[in-house]
């Protein structure tokens, strides 16, 4: 119920691709948005379009259907639904939605992949290391 | 270890009632106190409630449920499910599809195309396919070996082969040589035919014995 609340505070307020969500901050994207470079994010990020290069964020990070991303990823929970290619690091859980698909290694404390989720590459869980605070 | 109570222990079902959707393949199930150590290829579907230690594959798919664990490479011609309490610990994951549910332990190198789950995997060892390159690698050795036997007999029989093998190794250089012979042949004139000859020597003589026979 949390949630819910929380994304129609965020789509409501949601103007300069910056919104607030449960009083976090969150980089909204558009299906046309482009985005390329390293991007260090206190808040939640919501890749949609094109991203190409880092993102750590010490929110979450959702990649939404039909976004294509090539980029390392790092969030806390990580959920993706379109393309991605890079390494992507989830600090609590790393979810695969139905048409997700990954090529590069995995690192995440709690791993979940829907049935029809393509993956390509190298799965580690748990023993995680608290890398964004440090980089 | 050894008392095992057959009242108490979970009745494995029927391959049977599990291989009816398979159309006549095989289903095995390995219950939540069974164990296998070493390597099962199954055709057919695969559930693991119990532990292994060891290689999977099935043509089918494989299903790693309730506490089951595995530790080894999964090999899933279409589907691979682990479920919220299992465990795969793998080296290598391949399969056509993939489904993990949340809570399950996962670690692996996964791989998912569907060539490769589709078709026969890598590493079975019954598909080898790598005569090829061995048979290129001999030409030239067995050629050192193989006039000594041959020096007394007839000189023509030498000279038809000893010019097979250089050029197969060097064919550029012969191929300018005989290309600025038969240029200086062709100016001189009279020998067009040796021109001829020298660009294809392999060939020729193989050509002439059999016209000959």
């Amino acid at each position: 119920m949390d949630v819910q609340e929380a994304t129609a505070e965020g789509t409501s307020t949601a103007e300069n691709g910056e919104v607030k969500r449960d009083g976090r901050k969150q980089f909204s994207m558009g299906s046309g948005d482009i985005l390329e470079g390293k991007l260090i994010y206190d808040g939640s990020v919501h890749a949609d379009g094109r991203v190409e290069g880092e993102v750590r964020v010490t929110g979450n990070i959702d990649v939404a259907n039909g976004a294509t991303v090539k980029a390392l990823l790092e969030g806390g929970n990580v959920t993706l639904k379109g393309q991605v290619e890079g390494m992507v690091t989830a600090r609590d859980k790393l979810t695969l939605g139905k048409n997700a698909r990954l090529s590069g290694d995995i690192q995440a404390r709690r791993l979940q992949i829907d049935d029809g989720a393509t993956l390509n590459g190298h799965v580690r869980m748990g023993d995680f290391e608290h890398q964004a605070s440090g980089q | 270890m050894s008392t095992r109570r057959p009242a108490s222990r979970v009745a494995t079902p029927v391959p049977a009632e599990n291989g009816s959707n398979n159309g006549g393949r095989s289903s095995i199930v390995l219950g939540p106190r069974d164990r296998l150590v070493g390597e099962l290829y199954v055709e057919g579907d695969l559930r693991v409630v119990g532990t292994v230690e060891g290689n999977l594959e099935a043509t089918g798919d494989i299903e790693i449920a309730g506490s089951g664990k595995v530790n080894g490479d999964v090999t899933a011609y279409n589907r691979l499910t682990v479920g919220s309490d299992a465990s795969l610990i793998a080296g290598d994951v391949r399969v056509a599809r993939l489904t993990v549910e949340d809570g399950a332990t996962f670690s692996g190198k996964v791989s998912m195309s569907k060539q490769t789950a589709a078709k026969a995997p890598a590493p079975q060892p019954l598909h080898e396919a790598q005569p090829q390159p061995v048979a290129e690698i001999p030409p030239p050795q067995p050629v050192a070996e193989i006039p000594p036997p041959q020096p007394p007999e007839p000189v023509t029989v030498q000279v038809a082969e000893t010019p097979t093998p250089p050029a197969a190794v060097t064919p550029m250089q012969k191929s300018r040589i005989s290309v600025s012979e038969a240029l200086n042949r062709t100016v001189a004139g009279p020998s067009q035919q040796k021109s001829k000859v020298a660009p294809t020597p392999p060939p020729k003589p193989i050509q002439q014995k059999g016209k000959r026979r």
